[in-house]
């Protein structure tokens, strides 16, 4: 069955439905990991957003019990140029076809994909349409709201040895809260909504990464602010740096064209090392409203800011830190703030 | 960090000659290197025994020494040059080598040599077997259960313990050299043995053998900083135990999932790190397809034939970005030229799919053994880019020029399903075709991956392109089938064959349909940066980008893989007419389908297409670009062959027409022209069927020389001495369908010479006259070339200089042509002209300063020779004499007669120059490896008509205080002629008997001429072969061992022999 793309600036591609049968509007983005497909589906990073993936053949391996990054999938639709039907890999439990089926999101295949990417990368941030409905009326993609809600998360509780921190959680994928938990922490998950107060009696904050704009979580900024006074070690990842930023009265705007990879080099300004970081975002802090002395990671492509320091006890970074250090890895981050913790007094 | 202090001037070393398991990717490594140092104002002082290079090039660095490669002799140009730095790291196994024994011994630091690139330590952790274990285990990697020995009895013990099969690694080698898998003990006795000689180290590491993991490579780059990165990831088709060279590869890796692809991108940068490595690094895994268990299998510190590929596929310059690491420069400060805004700390995302497949000699040795193992056996690859698996294989397929338009090959065609499961218990080059037929007939998927552990992924995507077969075979074709089929790959060629139609019936449906190709850029970053790169491949999708200019244009056609008679002398030519095009100023349009040469550098020409090089896809370039003309003189047989389709669309051939190349090679034809300009040849005629050339045969008389026409590098050529052998001959021939005749022509046993001319149409510029030292009978590319001629008498020089002019006259040649003629009983004959490039023109240009490719290409764009300031006629000759000694890659090909004869078998070749001759002969013997001792041992068994001019020569190695040994006949006549000789029993005449004494190591080289050609059984056959298993230099030729005795008597050295830079003479 045929299946379109239809861009909010009037192209079309025609391809081929795959995945659920509705029709699904969003923010088209692209993303160039060769693999990682089911990670990207499910992060939580991914919602009210349409995944176009630049690597043409996409679902070999299928798709497993393990690889979720949330319990569901985040993203509203998914285009690829090539989608396997005949997937191969030890721990495959069934298709990529049918897991979006199963999710609920919709998708189309057999497209130029290269050809989206330019189109995005030259015309920006856009909505668009998957559907099978060659009629559908283009005029009603612009102004539509597709970005997620801000509320997020639960209450939870992971047991570790090590340092009693608290998370809150805008859309933490579960491989960062691996993360942590290989990092020895003890770890109390937070609802986005929580308050400050609810940190108190904990080694170090951690305010996770998440969906969608910044400057819509307004409560969450206040909490940052409350907690950024306490003086408590704290580690923003992602929307959660950001956030810290906006409280401490920088400002942030869209990314041109959204970071979606796993190749984006990071420059930390101390050591002048280079490192190759995972990212999945579309906003950064504007460099125009912080003191450049702050600015502790940047981005060696386009110049944004990648990390900050706000205070000597709090921190942050765009780009999710591996689990451990190693010579070309990014765990020196949490080394960091192990630092900060044991460093700090309550 | 800016560049280190005090770099002003860099010995780079190359690789040496072309052989299996090192091949043009160095050249490409190293012209980079060359290209890279220059742009930074550092002075390049370059040493190489390959003359066939590029980067051997005056252009290329500021002194060029083609010198044996050896300590010794680096040692000299050092101590002229007096560089302060050394970069071996683009030189493959041999400039390692070399530069670690130069550390090793303390001579760099004696000379305040700084080594650049990889530190030794850190190339010794990666390369010695027991320090790479132990590396890999301090920082947790994974190795398989292996153990380093350097004694046979060590070997058996350890593979006791762990069972067999196992498998034995040399260290210190390329290619696999000496390794291979053994099963019992019968297989390690000789694998063991053939191991160790051929370590440097005299070291072996036997392991566990996991043959049936997936085979994942990383190819990765680090600079001095520590930060690192993957370029690109790698997997194999064929799962460990079959060499990497030796594989089909897809890039990136297709059946990873991220959890997978990350662990083993992880190690592979804790690897670089832990090695400190300054460059790039290949590393090799194993991982256990059922679980997340993996294993290192191999490291190497250097740029190698996957970084060739993993740069062509991705966009990123590796080399070149290695060789700025290693002056000084980090990865963050290296500025990416394909996007022109990012840097070289950046990890390539490609957005197509990249496959590479070996190509393997057995089109011409047909009687080797085809059985792929650890021991890599492939000459060349070819590499091809698509949108999808099946696109890029297919893509693939076609650009070897096996004569297979698909995956199919006609002899299995009427293989039952029996037969074909039969053939692939045996894995070799032809597994692929084995497996698609098969599914043809039926066989399952599951069935195939339990036989060879292949990937069900891979498979499914073969199967799934006999199933495309099938629907278009029973499908009318609708728009949408068409459009499908052709975006998984399929030519017109292909879909015609399923129809029983043609190609051009396709393409005009396919227009008429507006299915229409379309071309991608390769950029490093799947077009999320605006790309600079003009690099092209084609799909058949909406959006093209590839946009024609408004420049006049010029579309040079390439030589496609590797092969022995079209190696890299042809990628000089293209290259160098691409340079001297720009220079005119005409926009250069490079098509070409092999990742490990310079011309397939997007910084060439001004645009490539990386495309299968037939007739469908040179139209589809021609359509896209509309070029002024296009020229086919320097890509081999390759581009020749494409003239044809050139012609019929009416682009403008520059240079030697259509016709005129067609008149060349078509026997009647030639034989008029040969008529009328009064020139003599050897009489022969034109057959098509074995009874004619029975017939064809008696009426010359034998000894006659068959061979088929429109063919490269003699491909199919024998001598026949009787009935018997025409038989044999004719079948193989026919074999690979033949469009054109065979020719058979009386066999003159005279002198061989050889002329490379530049014509304009009016006059002819002669740059010289070769003379190769072995006889008429053996290839020109296989023989021992002289230049300037020695001994050839100055009529019979204005002779061929005369009969050049006429013949390049009546062909109305413009540009290159090269004729072969024989001295025979004082007259001269013509054997063969080729009216275009040949191998020799590029180690012409260099030892006599004429820029022959430069020159014909001004020449074919319509200049006249008297003006471009280097005459005409026969060129004045060089004060240098320069002696050109192929090299060969028997060792790696087992069961192929060593013997010289009309079929080219050599892979490279190497150069020795000098004022003195026997200086000159002593260094290129040298340099291609031979192992020449002062004195020893010398075994003689010589046919029957060689028997008499033997004694000359084995007189000669007596005198020189050699013990002689040899068998019947040959002892007694040696004996009667006062040379003392020890008798050796021949094979069947009792123990020890003639084989027992090679294999023994008792003797140090042997002189055999072979009674007849292929048949495997004879004596001397077996004797050759063991000379090739102990590495034992052996002179099928008298002439080639006359030649060794002039340079054993010439009382050259290693030690004394001079240098010359060439860019000084």
């Amino acid at each position: 069955m045929k299946a379109y793309l239809m861009l909010e600036n009037g192209r079309v591609f025609v391809g081929e439905h795959i995945g659920a049968d509705v029709d699904a509007v969003g923010t088209l983005v692209f993303n160039t990991c060769m693999t990682g497909y089911q990670e990207i589906l499910t992060d939580p990073v991914s919602a009210g957003q349409l995944v176009a993936m630049t690597y043409p053949l996409v679902g070999n391996y299928g798709v497993n019990e393990e690889d979720f990054e949330s319990p569901k999938a985040t993203a509203k639709g998914l285009i690829v140029r090539n989608l396997c039907e005949r997937p191969s890999n030890f721990r495959c439990t069934g298709t990529l076809n049918d897991f979006l089926k199963a999710q609920g999101v919709a998708g189309i295949a057999g497209i130029d994909t290269r050809s989206l990417t330019r189109e995005i990368r030259s015309a920006g941030r856009m909505n668009a349409v998957i559907t099978t409905n060659p009629d559908y009326d283009k005029q009603s993609l612009s102004g539509v709201e597709t970005q997620a809600n801000t509320h997020y998360g639960e209450k939870a509780h992971i047991g570790g040895n090590g340092n009693r921190v608290v998370m809150y959680d805008f859309g933490a994928p579960k491989s960062l809260v691996n993360t942590l938990s290989a990092r020895g922490y003890d770890i109390t998950v937070l609802p986005s909504d929580a308050k400050a107060d609810d940190a108190k009696g904990f080694d170090g904050v951690i305010l996770s990464c998440g969906p969608a704009d910044p400057g819509k979580y307004t409560q969450a900024v206040e909490t940052a602010k409350a907690l950024l006074d306490t003086g408590v070690p704290m580690l923003g990842i992602g929307l959660g740096f950001e956030l810290m930023a906006l409280a401490s009265g920088a400002k942030t705007l869209p990314l041109k064209q959204g970071h979606h990879g796993v190749n984006h080099p990071v420059l930390d300004k101390a050591t002048g090392r280079t490192y190759l970081t995972n990212q999945n975002r579309d906003y950064q802090v504007d460099i125009n409203t912080v003191d450049a002395n702050n600015i502790t990671y940047v981005n060696v492509n386009d110049a944004s800011i990648e990390g900050m320091s706000f205070t000597p006890n709090a921190f942050g970074v765009q780009f999710h830190p591996n689990a451990t250090e190693s010579a070309t890895g990014t765990g020196f981050v949490f080394a960091r703030f192990e630092e900060m913790m044991k460093g700090a007094t309550r | 960090m800016p560049r280190y202090e005090g770099i002003k001037k860099v010995l780079v070393i190359g690789s040496g000659p072309i052989i299996i398991g090192q091949a043009a990717e160095f050249d490409y490594a190293g012209t980079q290197a060359c290209k890279t140092l220059k742009s930074e104002g550092i002075e390049v002082v370059l040493i190489n025994s390959n003359p066939a290079t590029i980067m051997t090039d005056k252009n290329m660095a500021d002194a060029v020494y083609i010198e044996p490669l050896t300590v010794e002799t680096v040692k000299k140009v050092i101590e002229k040059e007096k560089p302060d730095s050394i970069l071996p790291t683009l030189g493959g196994q041999t400039g390692l080598n070399l530069a670690t024994e130069l550390a090793e011994e303390g001579y760099l630091e004696k000379m305040n040599v700084r080594l650049l690139g990889t530190n030794v330590e850190s190339i010794k952790k990666a390369e010695d077997r027991q320090m790479f274990k132990d590396t890999m285990e301090a920082i947790g990697e994974p190795c398989i259960a292996s153990k380093v020995v350097e004694t046979y009895e060590d070997a058996l013990e350890f593979t006791n313990q762990i069972g067999y099969p196992v498998i034995i690694r040399p260290a210190f080698t390329m290619g696999g050299t000496g390794g291979g898998i053994a099963y019992n003990e019968e297989d390690l006795d000789e694998i063991a043995h053939n191991g160790l000689r051929a370590s440097r180290a005299h070291q072996i590491l036997v392991e566990k053998c996991i043959s049936g993991w997936k085979e994942i490579e990383y190819e990765v780059i680090r600079d001095s900083k520590g930060n690192a990165i993957t370029v690109c990831s790698m997997e194999n088709m064929d799962p460990v135990g079959v060499h990497t060279g030796d594989s089909i590869v897809a890039a990136p890796a297709q059946t990873l999932t991220d959890k997978e692809y990350s662990m083993l991108r992880n190690a592979a940068l804790n690897i670089i790190s832990a090695l400190g490595i300054e460059g790039g690094c290949n590393c090799q895994f194993a991982l256990e397809p059922n679980s997340f268990e993996y294993a290192v299998i191999e490291v190497n510190p250097r740029v190698s034939r996957s970084s060739a590929l993993a740069s062509k596929a991705t966009g990123y310059p590796i080399a070149k970005v290695a060789t700025k690491i290693a002056i000084g420069y980090g990865l963050d400060e290296i500025q990416n030229e394909v996007t022109g805004t990012t840097y070289a700390c950046f990890e390539p995302t490609i957005d197509y799919v990249v496959v590479k497949f070996p190509r393997w000699p057995f089109d011409k040795f047909v009687k080797a053994d085809r059985k792929l193992g650890t021991q890599m056996k492939a000459t060349g690859e070819v590499m091809s880019i698509g949108v999808n698996f099946e696109q890029a294989i297919l893509k693939a397929v076609r650009s070897l020029e096996i004569n297979a338009p698909t995956l199919a090959l006609k002899k299995l065609a009427d293989c039952t399903k029996e037969e074909l499961l039969e053939m692939l218990k045996t894995t070799t080059d032809e597994r692929l075709f084995i497996i698609t037929e098969a599914f043809r007939k039926g066989v399952t998927v599951e069935q195939i991956h339990d036989m060879t552990t292949m990937d069900v992924w891979f498979l499914d995507r073969i199967m799934h392109i006999v199933e495309l077969e099938n629907e278009v075979r029973e499908n009318e074709l609708t728009y949408d089938l068409l459009k499908k089929v052709k975006q998984f790959g399929f030519s017109d060629v292909a879909i015609a064959d399923l129809k029983g139609t043609t190609a051009r019936d396709i393409r005009n449906l396919r227009n008429e349909m507006g299915i229409r190709h379309t071309y991608k850029v390769v950029d490093t970053c799947a077009a999320e940066f605006d790309a600079q790169t003009p690099y092209y491949y084609s799909t058949y999708d909406e959006e093209n980008e590839a946009i024609p200019s408004d420049k006049k244009k010029v579309l040079v056609l390439g030589s496609g893989p590797i092969r022995i008679g079209q190696g890299i002398e042809f990628d000089y030519c293209s290259v160098h007419s691409v340079w001297a095009l720009k220079e005119a100023g005409y926009e250069t349009i490079i098509a070409n389908n092999n990742p490990e040469t310079v011309s397939t550098d997007f910084d060439t020409a001004d645009k490539l297409y990386f495309e299968p090089l037939t007739p469908e896809e040179v139209e589809n370039i021609i359509e896209t670009e509309q070029p002024e003309g296009a020229i086919v003189q320097f890509g081999g047989q390759t581009a020749i062959k494409l003239t044809k389709t050139l012609n019929d669309l009416g682009v403008k051939i520059f240079g030697t027409s259509a016709e005129n190349i067609d008149a060349a090679e078509d026997r009647e034809r030639f034989d008029e022209i040969l008529e009328q300009t009064g020139i003599p040849r050897p009489a022969g005629t034109t057959v098509f069927t074995k009874e004619q050339a029975l017939e064809a045969a008696h009426s010359l008389g034998y000894p006659v020389l068959v061979r088929p026409s429109y063919v490269l590098g003699g491909q199919g050529m024998e001598i026949a001495y009787n009935d018997n052998d025409i038989v044999e001959f004719m079948s193989i021939i026919n074999l690979n369908t033949q469009e054109h005749p065979i020719l058979v022509d009386k066999y003159m046993m005279g002198q061989e010479v050889e002329v490379d001319a530049i014509c304009d149409g009016e006059d002819l510029l002669i740059p010289g006259i070769m003379e190769h030292l072995e006889r008429a009978g053996v290839h020109s590319g296989d023989s021992i070339s002289v230049y300037p001629s020695r001994t050839i008498e100055q009529h019979l020089k204005d002779v061929i200089v005369d009969y050049t002019g006429r013949l390049a006259r009546a062909l109305h040649v413009v540009g290159l042509v090269n004729i072969q003629f024989v001295i025979y009983e004082g007259a001269v004959y013509v054997i063969e002209v080729n009216p275009r490039s040949s191998r020799t023109v590029p180690y012409i240009s260099k030892v006599t300063n004429i820029p022959m490719v430069n020159l014909a290409t001004r020449v074919v764009l319509g200049e006249k020779l008297k003006d471009l300031g280097y005459g005409t006629g026969l060129y004045p000759e060089a004060e240098h004499i320069a002696v050109k000694v192929p090299v060969f890659s028997f060792e790696k090909l087992h069961d192929v007669d060593v013997s010289l004869g009309p079929e080219m078998k050599s892979t490279g070749e190497v150069l020795g120059i000098s004022k003195d001759f026997s200086e000159a002969l002593f260094k290129g013997l040298l340099g291609s490896g031979i192992r020449l001792k002062n004195t020893g041992k010398l075994l003689a068994t010589v046919r029957d008509t060689d028997k008499e001019e033997a004694m000359w020569v084995v007189g000669e190695f007596s005198d020189l205080g050699y013990d002689i040994y040899a068998t019947g006949g040959t002892a007694n006549r040696l004996n009667k002629h006062f040379v003392p000789t020890n008798a050796v029993k021949k094979i069947g005449e009792g123990k020890p008997d003639i084989l027992d004494l090679i294999h023994d190591g008792t003797v140090d080289v042997v002189i055999n001429t072979p009674t007849r050609g292929r048949a495997p059984e004879r004596d001397g056959f077996k004797i050759r072969r063991k000379t090739v298993e102990r590495s034992i230099p052996c002179f099928t030729s008298l002439d080639t061992a006359k030649a060794a005795v002039l340079a054993l008597k010439s009382g050259c050295t290693k030690e004394n022999i001079g240098i010359v830079d060439i860019t000084k003479i």
